[in-house]
């Protein structure tokens, strides 16, 4: 093998990863379990009041000085400055074509979607 | 380090396989699709198709260690008397065990554990043998060569070791890859499918079916098998784009050997799903029923990937699927028995469901076990031992036989090294290499299969180690 971690690299695992991050992004990932009574051990998910991830730093930049921006930032934070130019040109490209032709994307949409594409990209997956 | 390097260099190169002849065909959407990618698949077809018929071995491996001294028991009075004199609290009563009359010559009868009454049918329909103190093996073994450490398989009563060496066959090597991958690599160009693995596991990678050049394909028991990509039959905008984008990502030369490694598998995952699951989904259901535990519907969907071999282009194909739990330290009576009729159970399923599809003298299943466990209770369960009893099932099994030797059970007799645990007298090589043999393996493949076989076995034209298949 490769390295340890392409043990559990498989045709199943690999696209699952895809999917999960993909709906960890789209949706709010996280139940927000109260307890039914203050006195009470039994919870119920509130659904109103999730938790969710929190974009508004990066849609800031994205709306105030454009795609790159965003992804140079989005860079730093998860690729220690490692994504390359080449996969940079993919992203932006994506990124504006979104923009451009899909119906109500908004600014957050668009930094889930860079940062969904980040995540599948091997400058992300592979530590250097 | 410049074997490693080669290791690794092959192993890229085959990664590349998976996709190769369909890396233009990106943006797929389902069905429609299927025959671009035959296209692309027959242009890539090979010369040289040994075997047009269908063959199939689907390795099941008992994780844990299973207690096969309780599943296998030797009935007439003398010989059970040892039997219970040495498992004292773990025994099972001799008026439980379900009889089996096997052909052996010796005339002596054995005992199957009582939650396994679809098995003892099977046995004695003649679909069904046993192989009796079976194991990992570096060349025959007495108690003395043990004592002196002579030629032992590593990590003995290690799960690791054994598990990897039962699925290796080669004993002395921590590195080795599968003897079901070197099988591969022998047939795998007699399929018409090139793009997805001939060898297909129900339980993600494995060593088993590892190879130099073929790597397990994996899939799930449910649905059409394949994992696909959210949105991937979608032809909205965004997931179009998505597509497009992840395909860009994924088609970029990269530098560095773990990034292509890593695109490699995912574009090849990606595009190889869309036929796999639509080959699955076009699969009728079966009348044959299987139980809701997840062993079964992992057999299930083995069953469907044989129902769609003309599909799919395959006509040999190895499978693996575990079934875990066998670790029974404590509570063993209990948890074993229900081990056992799970496995009962789904093994009828499955063999009914490849009559049922007329492929059961094309299928052969047979049982993997890490090692048996002690004779001698530990007080609530029992520990780790060597030498025990495999299963083998099909239409092919030339069944109702024992075969390999079964061992005295009394205390100090010439196998055993303490505390009932006993050196194999069979070596899965032997095993394997029937099994191979009858998949299509010629003697002379038998060195890459399995290089230890020399050690217990001198191929002869025309004959197998064991005779288990016909």
């Amino acid at each position: 093998m490769v390295s340890p971690e392409f043990q559990i690299l498989s045709s199943t695992s690999s696209i699952d990863y895809l999917n999960i991050m993909e709906y960890m992004l789209t949706r709010k990932p996280f139940d927000n379990k109260t307890l039914i009574q203050e006195d009470s051990t039994g919870t119920m998910t509130n659904p109103d009041d999730e938790p969710f991830l929190d974009f508004s730093d990066e849609i800031t930049i994205l709306d105030n000085d454009g795609v790159i921006p965003m992804l140079d930032r989005l860079n730093i934070l998860l690729c220690r400055g490692q994504l390359s130019p080449e996969s940079k040109s993919i992203i932006k490209n994506a990124i504006d074509q979104y923009r451009a032709g899909v119906v109500d994307f908004t600014s957050e949409d668009a930094v889930k979607a860079a940062i969904y594409l980040i995540m599948a990209s091997p400058d992300y997956m592979i530590l250097k | 380090m410049s074997g490693k390097l080669y290791e690794r260099r092959q192993f890229l190169r085959q990664l590349g396989l998976g996709c190769a002849s369909v890396g233009a065909t990106t943006l797929l959407s389902g069905i429609t699709n299927m025959g671009l990618l035959n296209a692309a698949a027959a242009a890539n077809m090979p010369y040289y198709r040994p075997n047009n018929d269908y063959k199939a071995l689907v390795c099941i491996l008992l994780s844990g260690g299973n207690d096969s001294y309780n599943m296998l028991v030797p009935k007439g009075d003398d010989e059970y008397a040892d039997y219970a004199n040495i498992r004292t609290n773990l025994k099972i009563e001799q008026n439980q065990l379900l009889e089996l009359n096997p052909l052996n010559p010796d005339g002596k009868t054995y005992g199957l554990h009582p939650s396994m009454p679809n098995i003892q049918n099977m046995f004695h329909a003649g679909n069904l043998a046993f192989i009796a103190n079976i194991g990992a093996l570096v060349q025959p073994t007495t108690v003395s060569s043990f004592n002196a450490a002579q030629n032992l398989p590593l990590g003995l009563f290690s799960h690791s070791d054994q598990k990897q060496h039962w699925q290796t066959s080669i004993p002395t090597d921590r590195n080795a890859n599968g003897w079901g991958g070197r099988l591969a690599d022998i047939l795998y160009t007699g399929n018409t499918n090139q793009n997805v693995s001939m060898n297909v596991s129900l339980n993600g990678v494995n060593i088993f079916q590892t190879g130099n050049t073929v790597q397990p394909y994996s899939i799930n028991h449910s649905g059409g098998g394949s994992v696909l990509l959210n949105g991937a039959t979608s032809n909205g905008l965004y997931e179009v784009l998505k597509r497009q984008s992840l395909d860009s990502l994924l088609e970029a030369s990269y530098q560095n050997i773990l990034e292509t490694a890593y695109t490699n598998t995912v574009k090849g995952s990606k595009n190889n799903s869309f036929e796999f699951n639509a080959a699955i989904s076009n699969v009728p259901e079966f009348t044959t029923t299987f139980s809701d535990d997840t062993f079964s519907k992992r057999l299930k969907m083995v069953a469907k990937t044989i129902a769609a071999r003309d599909t799919l282009g395959f006509n040999r194909q190895t499978f693996f699927v575990q079934l875990g739990g066998f670790d029974t330290h404590d509570d063993i009576l209990q948890r074993h028995s229900d081990l056992m009729l799970e496995l009962d159970t789904a093994l009828q399923s499955f063999y009914n469901v490849l009559v049922e599809l007329g492929m059961e003298n094309n299928v052969t299943t047979f049982t993997i076990s890490d090692f048996a466990r002690k004779l001698v209770s530990n007080g609530d369960g029992s520990d780790h031992a060597w030498g025990g009893h495999a299963m083998v099932m099909g239409g092919a099994v030339n069944g109702q036989t024992i075969y390999g030797q079964y061992p005295d059970l009394y205390p100090g007799h010439s196998l055993d090294i303490g505390t009932g645990r006993i050196i194999p007298t069979t070596s899965c090589d032997e095993y394997f290499a029937d099994l191979a043999l009858w998949f299509g393996a010629s003697h002379s493949d038998l060195n890459q299969i399995l290089p230890n076989i020399n050690n217990f076995w001198t191929p002869v034209a025309g004959a197998t180690p064991l005779g288990i298949l016909s």
